[in-house]
């Protein structure tokens, strides 16, 4: 620290405890999910993230059982669902925006993605379960069930059409504006240089995207990341479309359970049952995990391409 | 192989123009399912469907008028708290940025962003609603207060940091303390993104659900008075009608939508015409 005047220290000195509250909310948030996780570890060990089992009793400790794997894997698959779709379209849209669109269409990409990244979660998942799920069920579900079943994939009947699919179609639309936003920053700040370099090449615009593109790779790799951070970790628009069922299926039209959608649905009831909440409070936590590793690494691949064009 | 050049390049364009559209389509879709649905319910119901209480189980449509209370009243609660903590922790971080609490701050803020915001409600629920017996809007403001940090202080950094040196020179030239300098001069000449910051906030925590459900309580039959009572917010309303088998619910989720809609689209166009880029 500097020498500060007197002054200043006293404005120092009064703003310091606001600023480590927000310290102080981390502490406690991770005393608290760690206590509150402790017990299920202990009685589950890893156990935990490998059974997919659920039975819950009201009698006591020796009769319940629980493992998180449906909802783990139901995490996992419906965020990659999401992520490999929104990629493609969120590079799209840059391009597009940035290069081929006229100033007003520009400008309508880009008031599009900034409603689109701020819109209540809720209202995406009112759409998703009264419009969209009947959509897909009948369009793209019941023909690809029909046609292509002998596949694993399509291989289950699409009973109410709230799915694995389901949730990752709607997931993907929710990350779009976020991947987009972070594939954009980078992409703007790529030197001219480079862009006139290419094209004194006399690349077309395929061969110009290529270029650039490859350029910013480590950002389109913390874009897919952190969007995938992002899925993993939304909550109420999923509930509303995964199905809500216990199930490890490689079949993405089979209702599944994510991690939040299981909290969101039984966190209220888990008082009740013994341990129940422990074993929200331990997925949650693993939740966290998922999120500090996807965005750990995203964050160092950002800082890579910030020093490249920085 | 010039022609497949120019093919290549054909190809590339047409899929780039498709994915595009493709990306924010949806969007739309979404904007005109609640207009074209909620519209019709708002029309049936007239002014009661913001005066009244919802309706028993397949008795018509209702109102929602305690849960819309219990929005505002949540909006308005955690603005009081996170606002003013979000500011000054920003302040703190641009105005002493070399030692730990500040670069802490600054960092925790942004990882306030990667927590599941149901996670959050569930520390607000194990601190706040269990130790006092009861669900309240206090403890659904505080988990929104929580989720409100990370937008405003990243917004107030911003702003604060974009004000040009030589401002702040000629604030100290004038013998202004520090204090003054920042609150008088940087967060005068900030003010617009100050402005975004916490209209973005606010935005966010009107929309949010998932700090809600085990926070809040769902008392949606009458309106609450006291930051102690239960509560009940419009998408809290939303999420659990939805699920119901009952048609007039769901018409009343759609009306709950297309209300929760004007009042972002009316924030969001406020916030829009202060700057040109919002960022959530």
């Amino acid at each position: 620290m500097k020498l500060l005047p007197k002054v200043d220290k006293g404005f120092f000195l009064m703003l310091l405890p606001i600023a480590s509250l927000i310290f102080a909310l981390f502490a406690l948030l991770a005393y608290i999910l760690i206590y509150m996780a402790w017990p299920a570890f202990q009685r589950f060990g890893l156990q935990l993230l490998t059974e997919n089992v659920w039975k819950a009793s009201e009698k006591g400790m020796e009769f319940v059982r629980y493992g998180l794997l449906a909802p783990l894997y139901g995490t996992l698959v419906t965020s990659a669902i999401a992520a490999s779709i929104a990629l493609p379209l969120s590079i799209s849209t840059v391009y597009m925006v940035e290069e081929i669109a006229p100033q007003k269409m520009r400008e309508l990409f880009s008031s599009t993605i900034d409603l689109m990244a701020g819109l209540p979660t809720i209202l995406y998942g009112l759409w998703g379960l009264e419009v969209m799920v009947p959509l897909i069920r009948d369009n793209i579900m019941i023909p690809l069930h029909s046609k292509l079943g002998f596949i694993p994939l399509f291989s289950c009947d699409p009973l109410s059409g709230a799915s694995f699919l389901a949730a990752g179609l709607l997931l993907a639309i929710m990350i779009i504006p976020f991947m987009y936003s972070i594939i954009e920053d980078t992409y703007r700040h790529i030197p001219h240089t480079y862009r006139e370099a290419a094209l004194s090449l006399g690349a077309n615009r395929y061969e110009y995207f290529r270029i650039l593109f490859s350029m910013i790779k480590p950002a389109i790799v913390a874009a897919l990341l952190l969007g995938l951070g992002r899925a993993a970790s939304e909550t109420v628009a999923v509930a509303l479309v995964v199905g809500n069922a216990f199930n490890v299926s490689p079949c993405l039209f089979a209702p599944g359970y994510t991690i939040s959608s299981l909290i969101a649905n039984q966190f209220s009831e888990s008082t009740f049952y013994p341990l129940m909440e422990n074993v929200m409070f331990a997925g949650s936590l693993v939740l966290l995990a998922l999120g500090v590793i996807f965005s750990g690494i995203g964050v160092i691949m950002m800082r890579r391409v910030r020093k490249l064009y920085a | 192989m010039p022609e497949w050049r120019d093919l290549k390049e054909k190809i590339f364009l047409a899929t780039v123009v498709i994915l595009s559209m493709a990306a924010i389509f949806p969007v739309f879709h979404v904007f005109l399912s609640i207009i074209w649905n909620g519209a019709s319910v708002l029309a049936s119901d007239g002014l009661r469907f913001i005066t009244d209480v919802p309706p028993a189980p397949k008795s018509g449509l209702g109102g929602i008028a305690p849960s819309l209370a219990g929005t505002l009243f949540l909006a308005f609660l955690s603005s009081l708290i996170g606002i003013p903590l979000s500011f000054f922790a920003a302040v703190f971080a641009v105005e002493f940025p070399d030692n730990v609490v500040a670069r802490g701050v600054r960092t925790l803020s942004k990882a306030l962003l990667e927590i599941p915001s149901v996670v959050v409600g569930m520390l607000i629920y194990v601190v706040l609603v269990l130790p006092i017996h009861s669900f309240s809007i206090l403890a659904g403001s505080l988990a929104l207060a929580i989720i409100m940090i990370p937008y405003v202080t990243t917004y107030v950094e911003q702003a604060l940091e974009g004000v040009p040196f030589t401002y702040r020179e000629a604030g100290f030239a004038l013998g202004l303390s520090r204090p003054k300098v920042v609150f008088k001069i940087l967060a005068g000449i900030s003010r617009r993104g100050i402005l975004t910051g916490v209209l973005i906030g606010f935005a966010k925590v009107m929309g949010e659900t998932a700090p809600l459900l085990f926070t809040l309580g769902r008392d949606r039959l009458s309106l609450p008075l006291s930051p102690l009572d239960y509560g009940d917010s419009v998408s809290l309303l939303i999420f659990d009608f939805a699920q119901t088998p009952y048609r007039n619910f769901h018409q009343i989720a759609w009306g709950a939508a297309f209300v929760l809609m004007m009042i972002f689209l009316a924030i969001f166009l406020i916030s829009r015409r202060y700057t040109k880029e919002v960022f959530l």
